[in-house]
């Protein structure tokens, strides 16, 4: 994806500190992780750049990409408002697998007696 | 959900305009459809209008339940809610839609909860507060609360410039006066919104201190949930773990969670632009 390349490449630091480059891969991590969801959950017809969505994860990216202490708001923030939306995507999809997996289809009222070795009574019209 | 409503209420409006004396036996007009929604649209797309965002489904506007208009005050939160509406497959699964269902809350107050009412509501898990209640045995357990939850605590009383105590008996807590007021002087700060969604939150977690954690950024929703969940961890290491019960439980609360933290943080604008220092060849 050619977008994600495009983000990536804006990733690069101008300096070498270890804390920096730990936040730009987390960001990067963030951004692969929020982008393969938002993949499966959305149209798949549409393609993922041209989504409103996208755009306005992609422009928080880029708005904060030298930091994200542009708003008076507290260090990492907007990162985890990221990871809050990921978290709630991730733990959809999860729930959703995990119901269809152990889906079963409620058993009938004459099945049930039969495992216990039961018969439903007859009535008589 | 619009078409049945209308074309009902056209039925009767047809019989009522015929007067004739036979009995009419006049449908009762649901609101909604009990059985399973069909996905009716193609698309979820957010419009603009006069300051608060509107979701179209193809070209319908969003309603409420109740019919109101559906609107929200803050543009990612309406993204978010069009993404909901999107990732619907065949069918409209309503119950992993809480962003939705958050913002039908506020719109529509099915319960007519004043302000007072829902402030009141969450400080009354303060003295019921999870992380407060120790058990003694096993110690390892006990150990286990004091190292998870100590810290937690910590950031609290710090933060909060309260005093609060964790007790191991089953009678709740002394909450003192001034804690309480700085609790409800926080809880009240924030709008009509965020309210709602932090009271889902805390409901959720059943803390108000876990809850304040998140929305101060201090600990992730996973970590939040893993603390608030801590002793059903402690059991699941040693007696096994069971997929589909707490599995699910785990991601259902996770999802809910991350749903109230970003009602909060979007729906809260306290946002104020003054031009950072810049550092022109430093850190």
């Amino acid at each position: 994806m050619d977008m994600e390349v495009f983000i990536c490449t804006m990733f690069t630091p101008s300096h070498n500190k270890m804390a920096n480059q730990q936040k730009v891969n987390l960001g990067r991590l963030l951004y692969k992780r929020l982008s393969r969801e938002m993949k499966i959950t959305a149209n798949p017809k549409e393609k993922l750049y041209d989504t409103p969505v996208f755009q306005y994860i992609a422009n928080q990216f880029r708005e904060h990409q030298v930091t994200t202490q542009k708003l008076c708001k507290g260090q990492n923030e907007v990162m985890m408002v990221g990871q809050t939306y990921l978290c709630m995507l991730e733990s959809l999809r999860k729930s959703e697998e995990l119901a269809q997996m152990y889906k079963t289809t409620e058993r009938s009222i004459e099945q049930s007696a039969n495992l216990v070795g039961l018969k439903l009574p007859t009535v008589d019209h | 959900m619009a078409a049945p409503m209308n074309t009902c209420k056209h039925l009767i409006r047809t019989l009522t305009r015929i007067r004739k004396p036979k009995p009419i036996n006049v449908c009762f007009i649901r609101k909604y459809k009990t059985g399973e929604l069909k996905k009716f649209y193609k698309n979820a797309s957010i419009v603009q209008n006069q300051g608060w965002f509107e979701v179209n489904l193809d070209q319908r506007k969003l309603r409420t339940p109740t019919g109101n208009l559906f609107q929200v005050p803050s543009e990612p939160l309406a993204l978010a809610i069009a993404t909901e509406w999107n990732s619907q497959k065949e069918t409209i699964k309503r119950q992993a839609m809480h962003l939705t269902t958050l913002s039908n809350t506020v719109l529509d107050n099915p319960m007519q909860r004043s302000r007072g009412d829902i402030v009141r509501g969450v400080l009354h898990f303060l003295e019921t507060d999870t992380i407060l209640y120790r058990s003694t045995e096993p110690q390892e357990f006990l150990e286990l609360q004091k190292q998870e939850w100590d810290p937690v605590l910590k950031w609290f009383r710090s933060s909060y410039q309260v005093e609060l105590d964790s007790t191991t008996s089953l009678m709740p807590p002394e909450i003192p006066e001034n804690t309480e007021e700085v609790i409800t002087r926080k809880v009240n700060s924030l709008n009509d919104w965020a309210l709602v969604g932090f009271q889902y939150g805390v409901e959720n977690l059943k803390s108000i201190i876990l809850m304040l954690a998140i929305t101060d950024k201090r600990l992730t929703v996973e970590k939040a949930v893993q603390l608030a969940r801590l002793e059903t961890l402690y059991q699941t290491k040693i007696w096994g773990n069971v997929q589909w019960h707490h599995d699910v439980d785990i991601y259902q609360l996770q999802s809910r969670v991350a749903a109230a933290a970003l009602f909060v943080h979007w729906c809260s604008n306290d946002m104020a632009t003054t031009h950072k220092t810049t550092y022109s060849n430093q850190t």
